[in-house]
């Protein structure tokens, strides 16, 4: 059966002739580059074991210096094995290149990298007040980053999209499923676990000091939380949790992003849920030039949609994808023993 | 029947349109729909498929496109790299988005697909059910469920034309 209105909506939303044109230049020319490296010819295996001894040889000959370097210690010699000494190593002439060594072994663990983020394209620079999300912008003080600015966005209003959320009613199911004897979702032993109440959002935007396009977009909610369930907070504490996405949606223009899963755009004030974050102070995000300490913007950094478990007009809203053995029927309280955590 | 290039390019000629409607309606925005377009695309070349005739060529594309958009979908989270960043590289018109098309997107993406193939493809319930591997109840549901919200949305004489 077919209708007209849902076909007239849909034939508005076709690729121009020229984008069909680039997307199958992309997809031949994709497939040709594949094709070439399979093509290839792989390298001789004798060659190929000789450099991979190599490489052993050389890693085990540097290896019991590493702790040395990457713990930066000069004060004990014989702190990376029986019977040797900085200056014994020093003498014998191996890895001169200590600097260079250095760069490569990180002694900070939580370094970690952009994802998607991409070079400013040359001759485009950011203008004033430029970005997806609209209205005046309110910067934000970043104590420890480097090489960024930061810019509270308040005038992001909540999009219609929650509404679908609250008309949704899902499939009934059987019995308890809620209670999962494996729960799929996993955290680590430093997650936090709370139940409260979200209590105001606000949306940012950061951007590189040196003006080159570079908006990365986010937002802090404050929770107030009403039943800690694991960690350090305490009822009645207000926490600032940094979600590294705006948490609304809007659909209506070209220039615009979409926060694809739905769950964020159910985010809104007022609403309850349980929420597994991670601590701030131990995250950072680091490119060449930048570096994005979370802690400047909140608390917590709440990462993954599996993360989120919220209590919806009708049913509870949560990553129903990711986590099948939860129904949408289930109360906080059975998320809380699906959670395997005492309270 | 393998994939060949004058068969690709048929495909990709008869499907571009419909696949890049299905990655639309999961990712929303013209540039990430391209790059689904592309990728079910080229998983095609890729994969080769030995098709049995037209319609599994069309099912196994709606098939592809979808569980492409929704593997796109769970790894949005850490993705940083806004639409702006591309604009100067390629122009990415935005469609007409009417009421009807914006309620059709805010659905949840299970009601999305099974709406789409419905009522613009004109598949049944049964033929929806063989091409994304659900019982025709749970199709059958999720287009109710899907109706009563696009009424909600859109009054309550939507469906009756």
């Amino acid at each position: 059966m077919k209708n007209n209105r849902i076909i007239t909506a849909w034939d508005n939303v076709n690729p121009s002739p020229e984008a069909k044109e680039r997307m199958l230049q992309n997809i031949l020319a994709s497939q040709s580059t594949a094709a070439s490296r399979k093509k290839s010819p792989p390298l001789k295996y004798r060659r190929a074991l000789i450099l991979a001894g190599s490489f052993c040889v050389l890693c085990l000959l540097c290896f019991p210096f590493l702790k040395y370097w990457s713990s930066g210690d000069t004060s004990t010699g014989t702190a990376y094995g029986p019977g040797s000494s900085l200056e014994s190593f020093q003498e014998a002439g191996a890895c001169e290149a200590e600097e260079t060594i250095e760069e490569v072994f990180d002694p900070d663990p939580d370094a970690g990298a952009w994802e998607g983020e991409s070079e400013p394209l040359p001759g485009r620079e950011a203008q004033e007040g430029e970005g997806l999300l609209s209205g005046k912008p309110e910067e934000i003080l970043l104590s420890r980053s480097k090489g960024l600015t930061a810019y509270f966005r308040d005038t992001l209003e909540p999009q219609e999209n929650a509404d679908a959320w609250k008309a949704l009613s899902y499939n009934k199911t059987e019995g308890c499923s809620s209670c999962s004897e494996s729960p799929k979702i996993s955290y680590s032993d430093s997650t936090a676990i709370i139940r409260g109440t979200v209590t105001s959002l606000k949306s940012f935007e950061i951007r590189r000091e040196d003006g080159s396009l570079f908006p990365s977009f986010g937002t802090v909610m404050t929770i107030l939380v009403s039943h800690p369930i694991r960690g350090d907070t305490e009822a009645g504490d207000a926490i600032t949790v940094v979600l590294p996405h705006a948490a609304y949606q809007q659909l209506d223009t070209g220039r615009t992003f979409t926060a694809p899963n739905p769950l964020l755009s159910a985010l809104l004030e007022g609403r309850e849920g349980i929420f597994l974050l991670d601590s701030a102070a131990s995250q950072k995000e680091e490119t060449e030039n930048t570096t994005l300490y979370w802690q400047d913007l909140g608390e917590y950094v709440l990462y993954s949609p599996e993360s989120l478990f919220l209590q919806g007009e009708t049913e509870l809203l949560y990553s129903e994808e990711q986590l099948p053995e939860l129904s949408p029927e289930a109360s906080l309280e059975e998320v809380e023993q699906f959670l395997k955590v005492s309270p | 029947m393998k994939v060949e290039n004058q068969q690709f390019l048929k495909l990709y000629q008869n499907y571009a349109d419909m696949v890049y409607r299905i990655c639309f309606s999961f990712l929303k925005n013209p540039a990430d729909t391209e790059d689904a377009v592309q990728n079910t695309f080229l998983r095609l070349l890729q994969a080769a498929p030995d098709f049995q005739g037209a319609e599994h060529e069309k099912a196994w594309l709606i098939v592809t496109a979808s569980n492409l958009c929704k593997d796109s979908l769970r790894h949005w989270w850490r993705k940083k790299e806004p639409l702006e960043t591309h604009e100067d590289q390629a122009p990415f018109p935005p469609p007409d988005i009417d009421a009807t098309l914006q309620a059709l997107l805010q659905l949840p993406e299970k009601y999305k697909l099974p709406l789409y193939l419905f009522y613009y493809e004109g598949y049944s319930s049964a033929e929806i059910s063989q091409i994304i591997h659900k019982p025709a109840s749970t199709i059958r549901t999720h287009l109710q469920k899907g109706r009563q919200l696009l009424r909600t949305k859109l009054g309550g004489d939507f469906f009756e034309e």
